[in-house]
């Protein structure tokens, strides 16, 4: 196994559920009770693809403690949220050689926790440079979308 | 009273094997061993300290000094055998005997060259056995290192050893710089006033480790407290605006009511009245219908921020899963983890068909191996994810009609809203401006104003009203976690003030201890002053010289004069050996313990009449504690004898055998 996986693997701690660093509660509290972006009706699963989303290229460990966020083996866990948090190894694959090394949900859920860390930081920081005017935020957010249809969609079509 | 019985020595220097008892049988326990110079006199003081210590501590040169084994036993031994050198000294007090044995053996060995034997030491062992009087079955034997040092300590100090084996040609050492230190801290320990230091130490670093936490604990809750009240009071004003509001808003809905119903039934406005009665439900709708939108507008937001970073690699996965099936390597026709367990585990039979797995067939499963890349589970995971990964990618491929829909539904929104609340401030206009004509009971201008005006307050009210709704919401929030800290500080600082009492009660425990310290040591210090004086002056003759003893704080002993005058350093070497003896039996009387003294020349340096009175002080005090002295038959002179012949426990030569290398009786 290279070292790439092997670290994913001594990271591994369960695949029906996924972690966020604990220190992250109060902030998902605070944006919550703002209702940034929605979040008061939004669930965590989701919330949890959106940071690990914004993270992606920038996975960090989790230094600290540990909290369980969602189940996998919950009814509102679909295949669709399986096909994502799956391609955060699964979609870096050079050599197809080793695809059943990264066909399993550990791998991909340890990484996908770890990018999610680093997703945090990166949404609290856009959140803090708005300072409260969340009209501005959304429409900063819009901006960002169109950007990234041209850099991820439109230039590989 | 604690005294020795007998002391047996093995192979040690010149006592080959040499055993000297020394029985209780005369008032007095004074036991005489003379021996000329060179025979073993001071070997037999440097026995008995080495088998407490481990160190001979009168022994001239240890490195010029013969070798510890006794050198006629060495040169009797083989090569490479080993002899034991033994010292047992046996002591008893009124319950126990206690016998202290240090065995070191040698291993001999002889010089290729001069083929002269040598003996090399091993490590010794010292051996403490207690043995009750009364119950000789409650023997303990004590090996271990900390242990027996402790017992030799309880009874013989090593800090202090020359003041249980004295030698009197060595006086000077006994009042050198540095001893009086070493005199007080044994004299302490002895009497157990260490302890009470110990403690006293202990108690002070306790209340200095407990002062320091206490000083790192900050128990001043006032700016929170502040802050909670602050809050407190901020939630209840803006309660109470909001409920003023709740109280005002019927009131003046009223109004805008009335107002309607008035302008409704004034004829010539009443389909501009009809007209806005529309528009209003109709913006109210459209603004709903806004908010929704809003909502919608996050979710879409949310749902692309996540999708089209994910979609780089949703694509990548999605292409090798097509790359796979393309190549017909998805899902495979073999299961590739079972092939690998055939091959891996040398299964014997195919687990299908049963059929023998030979040479041929893992030739062939190895050929299979090699085409298949793709086992079942992968096959499994990856067909399970891929329509979903499809629907990604479609998704994200979407996004610009998706956004483009939003815009439009935006717009759409913000041109209704702004289209009816144009056709609103119209009316209201008209209104405003409208002109009745004179003596017509309704002011349609004034109720249009006053209308206008209420629901201005209104719209101004329920604003304010969400406002506070959502400052009432934070500042609760605030609150609460502020009065969690609080809570937490509380349980610090009741912390703190049991660290502040525990510091103020070890502080009076650690002055108390240092007290009674004190107060013991003073007492001790005193106790031996006197008996040093009274000792001091039962010895001299001179009645009409000396006037006072003291010993100061560090134990040092100053001798004075009748007038007051120090004349420590004029004293006569007789005076010293007085002042020795009488210092040494004041310091064994403090210590608690009656132990015996064994002294190496004891007149040594008195002259005259003098050794006859010093012989019979001697003698008085062996009635009380044992006295072992050893002599040259010189320094046992005439005046000695004569008060000592007849009347003493034993008194005994020590001799060498005929060629002088070893001792060969201690006897009558």
């Amino acid at each position: 196994m290279n070292q790439k996986l092997k670290g994913l693997v001594n990271r591994m701690a369960d695949d029906t559920r996924l972690y966020i660093n604990k220190n992250n509660r109060k902030l998902l509290d605070d944006w919550d009770a703002k209702d940034i972006l929605g979040f008061h009706m939004t669930e965590a699963k989701d919330i949890f693809l959106l940071a690990s989303a914004l993270g992606l290229d920038t996975p960090t460990d989790i230094v600290g403690t540990k909290d369980g966020y969602f189940r996998t083996d919950a009814k509102n866990y679909k295949t669709y949220d399986k096909a994502l948090l799956s391609s955060v190894m699964l979609g870096t694959v050079e050599d197809v050689e080793d695809i059943d090394k990264y066909a399993t949900e550990i791998i991909n859920y340890n990484e996908a926790e770890r990018c999610a860390e680093s997703g945090f930081k990166i949404l609290k920081e856009k959140i803090e440079d708005v300072n409260c005017d969340f009209e501005l935020l959304e429409k900063r957010l819009i901006s960002e979308l169109n950007l990234l249809y041209e850099k991820n969609v439109k230039a590989n079509l | 009273m604690i005294r020795i019985k007998k002391i047996a020595f093995e192979n040690y220097r010149q006592y080959k094997n040499i055993s000297v008892s020394f029985d209780d049988n005369s008032e007095h326990n004074l036991h005489i061993l003379r021996a000329k110079n060179g025979t073993g006199k001071t070997t037999f003081l440097n026995g008995i300290l080495w088998c407490l210590y481990e160190h001979e501590h009168y022994l001239n040169d240890k490195d010029k000094a013969l070798p510890i084994a006794n050198s006629t036993a060495v040169e009797n031994t083989e090569e490479k055998n080993s002899i034991r050198v033994r010292v047992n000294l046996l002591l008893e007090d009124e319950t126990n005997n206690i016998e202290f044995e240090r065995t070191q053996i040698f291993t001999v060995s002889a010089s290729p060259l001069s083929g002269k034997k040598n003996a090399y030491p091993g490590s010794s062992t010292l051996k403490v056995t207690i043995t009750p009087k009364d119950k000789p079955e409650n023997t303990k034997v004590s090996e271990d290192d900390l242990e027996v040092q402790s017992l030799v300590k309880q009874y013989f100090d090593e800090a202090i050893y020359d003041y249980y084996f004295f030698d009197g040609e060595n006086l000077k050492n006994y009042f050198s710089q540095g001893k009086s230190e070493k005199i007080k801290s044994s004299i302490f320990n002895i009497s157990q006033v260490t302890l009470l230091e110990n403690a006293a130490r202990h108690a002070r670093s306790m209340s200095e480790e407990k002062s320091r936490k206490s000083a790192k604990i900050k128990g001043d809750n006032g700016n929170l407290y502040d802050e909670v009240s602050q809050l407190a009071s901020d939630i209840d004003r803006l309660e109470k605006e909001n409920k003023k509001i709740d109280e005002e808003l019927p009131e003046l809905k009223k109004k805008v009511a009335d107002a309607d119903a008035a302008l409704e039934g004034y004829a010539p406005i009443r389909m501009n009245i009809e007209r806005r009665k529309v528009l209003d439900g109709e913006y109210r709708a459209t603004k709903s219908g806004y908010d929704d939108f809003k909502d919608k507008k996050r979710v879409f937001i949310r749902k692309y921020l996540t999708l089209l970073n994910y979609y780089p690699r949703v694509k990548n996965t999605l292409e090798i899963i097509h790359q796979k099936q393309k190549d017909g390597k998805l899902p495979p026709s073999i299961d590739k983890k079972q092939v690998c367990e055939i091959l891996e585990n040398h299964v014997k039979n195919c687990p299908v068909c049963n059929a023998e797995i030979d040479e041929n067939a893992i030739t062939h499963l190895q050929s299979v191996l090699n085409e298949l890349d793709v086992s079942s589970a992968t096959s499994n995971y990856l067909m399970e994810i891929k329509s979903s990964l499809e629907e990604i990618v479609s998704e994200c491929e979407s996004f610009p009609d998706e956004r483009d829909k939003l815009i439009q539904e935006e717009k759409y929104y913000v041109d209704e809203l702004a289209k009816k609340e144009l056709e609103l401030q119209q009316i209201s206009a008209f209104l405003t401006a409208y002109s009745n004509a004179d003596g017509e009971s309704i002011d349609v201008k004034k109720i249009e104003a006053e209308r206008e005006s209420n629901r201005q307050k209104i719209t101004s009210k329920e604003q304010r009203k969400l406002l506070n709704e959502r400052d009432i919401k934070d500042y609760k929030k605030e609150k609460e976690q502020k009065e969690g800290e609080i809570k937490k500080q509380e349980g610090k600082r009741d912390n703190k003030a049991l660290l502040n009492r525990q510091v103020t009660i070890l502080r009076r425990l650690s002055s108390s201890f240092d007290l009674v310290q004190k107060g013991i040591m003073d007492d001790l210090k005193d106790d031996i002053q006197k008996e040093t004086w009274n000792r001091f002056e039962s010895m001299i003759w001179k009645r009409n010289t000396f006037g006072s003893l003291s010993i100061n704080d560090s134990y040092e002993i100053t001798v004075l004069n009748k007038a007051g005058n120090e004349m420590t350093g004029s004293l006569s070497a007789t005076e010293y050996m007085a002042l020795a003896y009488s210092f040494t039996l004041a310091i064994h009387e403090a210590s608690g313990k009656n132990c015996p003294l064994v002294v190496d020349s004891p007149l040594g340096r008195v002259s005259d009449e003098n050794r006859e009175n010093m012989a019979r002080e001697l003698l008085e005090v062996s009635k009380e504690k044992q006295i072992i002295m050893l002599f040259t038959p010189d320094e046992y002179s005439e005046d000695v004898s004569k008060v000592y012949d007849g009347t003493i426990a034993s008194i005994r030569d020590i001799s060498l055998s005929s060629d002088e290398s070893e001792v060969e009786r201690v006897g009558e």
